[in-house]
């Protein structure tokens, strides 16, 4: 099974209902977006000109490229299919690609904020939600779900829910019979380039010629260049972190150490 | 969150009660002045909780208001409305933990919440008011209400993780925008009580 | 401040008594648990109840809603599963009512101003000495000038109320609606004059084969079902026509967009209408049995041909026709949209009887996918305020033009001119509620000496907009969230589904906090204080709703009980009443001297080095009311300058500089805006969002955001049959600020 949605945006008409919607949801910052519309054009495209949306979100990608560079310590975690009820025990870090329903999600209780998942996604769809900061981190990494929580009430997310012109479809991209699967034979497709090919699973469909190819401008160019360096000195500061935390000096020591990592990082 | 200030755990009951009347008075100081509260009595009492502070400075500046002013009711009522409620040019400081606390500036959020509950929790309510529980007002009512039964241990926590960390940023833009002497203080009195100990 | 003593040497050592106070604000309660809050937001699903019976006043379509409510806290606003009508959908701003709600900036308390009208100092005031002083003030306005001395400037639902209480029962005729004045008036007026009925936005599109729109802009502009007609249209089919000078949301999905020069639209509409008659195109049986005066009409209008309105409004001739063709190849089952906000160049009133008459030509009357009425639910009972004996002395009486197809009230500049001169009469008391003329009416400086004349002001709204700068006294409303007033009636949106009809009143979603009251109140008051008690017909906003359920067998408890919205079955909209006429010649137009067949009247095109300046909806904004939504801002906080290309290189402007505005008469605007370059516009114009830059500081998010393009709209032109305003006359140029 893999949870895919698809965006038709011959019936979009760029209204941004589903961004609000999630805000409400999940009460998203104004400042951030777990979802997004740009609005783009009207240019001049080789089909003539064109006027369209890219309401974008996560991609819960086949490959994501967000899920490997968590250096939050490996856990033990058991997933449960929700329909058959099969389990399976994977080690995972904070962010992890479900092995049941194909979304990638985060956990927030052991996410460090150190937002390497952010920096490490093509699309921009992740961000570090400060108002969810705790005595470990300065925020926490947050992005769409899917709306998972919702759907296990049988609820469609909350975007989908809200969308006036029936332009955004949810479901199992693997079930052949599912309106999803049937628009992917139809053509919709995802964003992506000759550099970016990891599998992104919300899709696009349109059948003007003008509108996808505007729409296919926004599609990301290159991999956001791994910050190793970046990972690294976050998993180096974990322990670091502890033992400071040990001496009872966590407030003043946990800031140098922070701000040393950003000022490393705009080098 | 540093720990809590060492208060002895048999605190003398008159220190409560005395700490409980200040905040009480804070309290009525963060309320929207009207005449049956805010009388010669109580600008008396301002006053002497300035002179018992040894806030030589403050105490004149607001003596000389006193003298001056030929209705102070009014002219707080002013000031009231143009720090807390509505102003132009915007100067406007809500005096709200929400509006700190939840994000983009919002009235009655989650904050509000959590701030209602812990009062429930004390085994205290906020009715009859049309201002929301996490009014300035309502947090030093109910600060008042903690110490007068001696619950210290309730009024540091609510301290430390409810009230400060929205009265810091509150108190900064106040003390930027409040033009008055008696607000001016207020907000600083409210500080100082509020504070941890050093 | 330095403190010397620490608390606790202050509490040991004080020898003070402060005020004892009983704490009589926070009483012991049952103790209860404390609820830890997740970190993660739960989602709204979640411990929340369901409220039903929320309708919806981002904007005036009124979608249902109900509300997902956690301890008193509204988390979210859904569209009500219930609905007929938008369903579960709702649109941006409708998910954002809750960032209204709780906006700190909302007006909480009665204000008066103790500063300046326009530079206020507020003081918070009692609900009784605000009522007093509006009642006392507003009184002897009336006894000193007489009734016609008080102008009321209503907008929204909870409006209707206090400003029937004013024109009825106190008896001013000098009421400024803006949804007529300054929107759609002229629009009903044509209408009227050409149908005998107002159109709505009542054209069936969801089974139309061509949609034809004249300066509609869907997507952009957003009313949730009225949009779904138009995707259904689209779904099954329909060609679409879109006539824009811009490339707008709709353009981009028409198969024929026509970048028609702004202003000319009647010349384009005329030569259709001719072309089809002259090649026996049109619908001869329907005209020769529902048209009066066809034939001075077709002579009339015969030296339209294609080519000369193709010069007039800047297209190809071949356009014209192919639209026409189009048309009359799938006449009668097109729809002729009526438009909605139609207040443009001063010559509308022209247009939209130009654009009922093709309807006619086109006989796309009573049938499918045609202009469909529906037929909504009927019997509800009406609350009025008695109609006083007084004789209303109407400004109409006195001017050059009388405005005899005026909508209802009196048009604005009569009333802001009179005020200014005293002439003839003086107007001495302003009612405002809920609508704000600095935004909404042209010529700012006008209404701003029209107020500051006043002798009393009194303002009613929720936010505190630009024009409530100017009150002596500010009264907050409750919001539609949090008050019963408007009953919402309609049917299923497509035609083609089951027959229903529906009955939404609006009912709170939760309690309003502060001192926010309810316009039914709060009129009631001011009444009673000014000597009307006896005539108030209702004693509050649930005794008026039920009593107008009364009706039809209902009450808002019934309804409540039903989920919020009421269904029955409904009635086929479809077929021709009888008593139909499609008058396109007019005879009481010819006995008025105005033009008794739609005419074409030129407006002034740009001088050199100037452009038009045009104005339409974001698809998150309604007007200038949602300018200080922390999450509507978010997603679009500024008036992009749509610049075609072109003159662009020409001006050497590039995407994203900033720019001032500064138009015909040296007006600047205040603030500014990012240049938007695209090929997308003609020439001759430029475009913006209407309803930004708001001048209020206390709009703490929306202040001087974007360009306010009703501050550039400086020069006037009036409409001459309706006495409304058109705002698309004003040119201007670029200042390039980096």
């Amino acid at each position: 099974m893999q949870y895919g949605m698809i965006i038709d945006i011959d019936r979009c008409v760029g209204c941004h209902a589903c961004t609000i919607a999630c805000k409400a949801e999940w009460e998203v910052p104004a400042q951030y977006g777990r979802n997004w519309v740009h609005r783009l054009g009207p240019a001049m495209t080789t089909a003539g000109m064109a006027y369209t949306y890219y309401p974008g979100l996560c991609n819960h990608c086949d490959q994501p490229s967000c899920v490997d560079v968590c250096p939050a310590d490996p856990v033990a975690m058991t997933m449960k299919d929700a329909k058959s009820g099969k389990t399976v025990t994977m080690e995972v870090a904070a962010t992890w690609k479900d092995p049941f329903n194909g979304t990638v999600q985060i956990d927030k209780e052991r996410c460090i904020g150190c937002g390497a998942c952010a920096d490490a996604c093509p699309y921009g769809a992740r961000y570090i939600n400060e108002a969810l900061a705790d005595d470990e981190s300065d925020g926490k990494a947050d992005k769409c779900t899917y709306c998972m929580p919702r759907v296990a009430e049988g609820l469609q997310p909350s975007c989908v829910q809200t969308c006036l012109a029936g332009a955004r479809i949810f479901g199992d991209l693997d079930d052949p019979k599912s309106e999803v699967a049937r628009y992917v034979k139809r053509g919709a497709v995802g964003l992506s380039s000759a550099a970016v090919q990891i599998g992104p699973n919300s899709r696009y469909f349109g059948s003007k010629k003008a509108d996808m190819e505007l729409l296919m401008q926004s599609a990301p160019q290159e991999m956001p260049e791994a910050s190793l360096r970046r990972i690294m000195l976050a998993k180096m500061t974990r322990p670091a972190l502890k033992q400071v935390k040990e001496l009872g000096l966590l407030g003043l020591a946990g800031g140098l150490l922070v701000s040393g990592l950003n000022n490393k990082d705009q080098e | 969150m540093t720990s809590p200030h060492p208060l002895p755990p048999a605190e003398p009951a008159e220190e409560a009660v005395l700490l409980s009347d200040v905040y009480s008075f804070l309290a009525l100081s963060m309320r929207y002045p009207d005449a049956h509260f805010l009388d010669d009595q109580f600008l008396e009492a301002f006053a002497a909780l300035l002179e018992s502070l040894e806030l030589k400075p403050q105490l004149e500046e607001f003596l000389l208001w006193r003298a001056d002013s030929a209705d102070p009711l009014e002219e707080l009522q002013l000031e009231y409305t143009r720090l807390f409620i509505n102003s132009v040019p915007c100067s406007t400081v809500p005096p709200y933990a929400s509006v700190y606390l939840d994000g983009d500036r919002t009235i009655q959020g989650k904050t509000t919440e959590k701030t209602k509950d812990f009062y429930l929790s004390c085994g205290f309510d906020v009715i009859d008011s049309t201002e929301p529980p996490d009014h300035l007002q309502h947090e030093l009512d109910f600060l008042a209400a903690l110490t007068r039964e001696s619950r210290f241990e309730e009024e540091e926590l609510f301290l430390a993780t409810l009230f400060r960390p929205w009265f810091a940023q509150f108190f900064e833009k106040c003390m930027h925008e409040a033009r008055h002497p008696f607000y001016r203080v207020s907000i600083q009195l409210i500080d100082f009580f509020t504070k941890e100990e050093q | 401040m330095a403190i010397n003593l620490t608390r606790r040497r202050f509490l040991q050592t004080a020898s003070i008594a402060a005020a004892s106070v009983p704490l009589s604000k926070v009483v012991a309660k049952a103790d209860s648990e404390v609820v830890k809050t997740p970190l993660i937001p739960p989602g709204s699903f979640k411990d929340t109840e369901t409220v039903v019976g929320g309708v919806c006043e981002m904007c005036f379509w009124r979608c249902q809603l109900v509300g997902k409510v956690r301890d008193g806290r509204l988390v979210k606003i859904e569209g009500n599963p219930k609905s007929i009508d938008n369903g579960a959908s709702i649109c941006a701003r409708g998910n954002a009512g809750i960032k209204m709600l709780y906006d700190p900036d909302r007006l909480k308390y009665p204000l008066k101003n103790v500063g300046k009208r326009g530079a206020p100092q507020w003081k918070r005031i009692s609900w009784d000495e605000a009522l007093d002083t509006c009642a006392s003030k507003l009184k002897a306005v009336v006894d000193e000038h007489g009734p016609e001395s008080l102008a009321i400037f209503p907008h929204g639902a909870s409006a209707s109320y206090p400003f029937h209480f004013f024109e009825h029962t106190v008896g001013t005729p000098n009421v400024s609606e803006a949804s007529f004045f300054q929107c759609r008036g002229i629009r009903d007026m044509a209408y009227v004059a050409t149908i005998d009925k107002p159109p709505g936005e009542n054209v069936d599109m969801p089974n139309s084969k061509v949609i034809f729109l004249l300066g509609g802009h869907f997507g952009e502009n957003v009313h949730v079902s009225h949009l779904k007609r138009y995707l259904k249209g689209l779904e099954n089919g329909a060609k679409l026509v879109v006539v824009d000078p811009r490339f707008s949301a709709s353009a981009a999905k028409a198969d024929v967009w026509v970048p028609i020069r702004p202003g000319t639209d009647t010349a384009m509409l005329l030569a259709m209408m001719n072309y089809l008659i002259q090649n026996d195109k049109h619908a001869a049986d329907f005209i020769e049995e529902y048209g009066e005066g066809f034939e001075e009409f077709s002579e009339g209008i015969k030296e339209w041909t294609l080519e000369r309105a193709a010069a007039e409004c800047d297209i190809p001739a071949a356009q014209i026709k192919e639209v026409a063709d189009l048309l009359a190849a799938n006449a009668p089952n097109v729809a002729i949209h009526p438009g909605r906000h139609v207040s443009w160049y001063g010559n509308d009133f022209q247009r939209q009887r130009a654009l009922a008459c093709l309807t006619g030509v086109l006989g796309a009357f009573g049938v499918k996918g045609a202009f469909v009425p529906p037929k909504g639910p009927k019997g509800l009972k009406k609350v009025k305020w008695p109609h006083g004996d007084h004789e209303p002395d109407r400004l109409t009486e006195y001017s050059d033009n009388p405005y005899e197809f005026s909508p209802p009230g009196t048009p604005t500049d009569l009333i802001r001119d009179a005020a200014i001169s005293g002439k003839p009469y003086p107007i001495k008391g302003c009612v405002i509620w809920g609508q704000n003329p600095i935004q909404t009416i042209p010529n700012q400086e006008k209404t701003i000496q029209m107020l500051a004349q006043m002798d009393f002001v009194m303002c009613t709204d929720i936010m505190p907009t630009d024009i409530t700068m100017f009150a002596d006294i500010l009264l907050p409303e409750a919001s539609y969230l949090e008050r019963y007033d408007y009953i919402k009636t309609g049917t299923q949106w497509n035609f083609s589904d089951e027959h229903q009809q529906y009955i939404a009143p609006r009912m709170p979603l939760v309690d309003p906090a502060f001192e926010r009251k309810d316009g039914i109140w709060i009129t009631n008051e001011i009444a009673r204080r000014m000597g009307y008690g006896d005539q108030i017909p209702t004693k509050d906003q649930v005794e008026m709703v039920n009593y107008r359920l009364s009706g039809v067998g209902l009450s808002i408890d019934k309804i409540r009980a039903e989920g919020g919205i009421h269904l029955q079955p409904g009635k086929d909209p479809y077929g021709i009443p009888e008593d139909m006429s499609v008058y396109f010649y007019n005879e009481d137009l010819a006995d008025a001297d105005y033009p008794a067949i739609p005419t074409y009247i030129p407006v002034e095109q740009p001088p050199a080095g100037y452009l038009r300046l045009l104005y339409g909806r974001s698809p998150v904004h309604t007007f200038n009311r949602t300018q200080n939504n922390a999450w509507l801002m978010a997603a679009m906080d500024s008036t992009p300058i749509w610049l075609n290309d072109k003159v662009a290189a020409k001006l050497g402007l590039k995407d994203g500089d900033t720019v001032s505005l500064e138009n015909q008469d040296g007006v600047k605007s205040r603030t500014t805006a990012p240049i938007k370059v695209t090929p997308g516009i003609r020439e001759d114009a430029v475009y913006i969002y209407h309803g930004f830059g708001s001048m209020n500081p206390e709009l703490t998010v929306g202040y001087n955001k974007g360009i306010d393009d009703q501050s550039m709209i400086t020069k006037l032109a009036v409409d001459p049959e309706t006495g409304c305003h058109g705002m698309r006359n004003n040119f201007v140029k670029l200042v390039k600020v980096s």
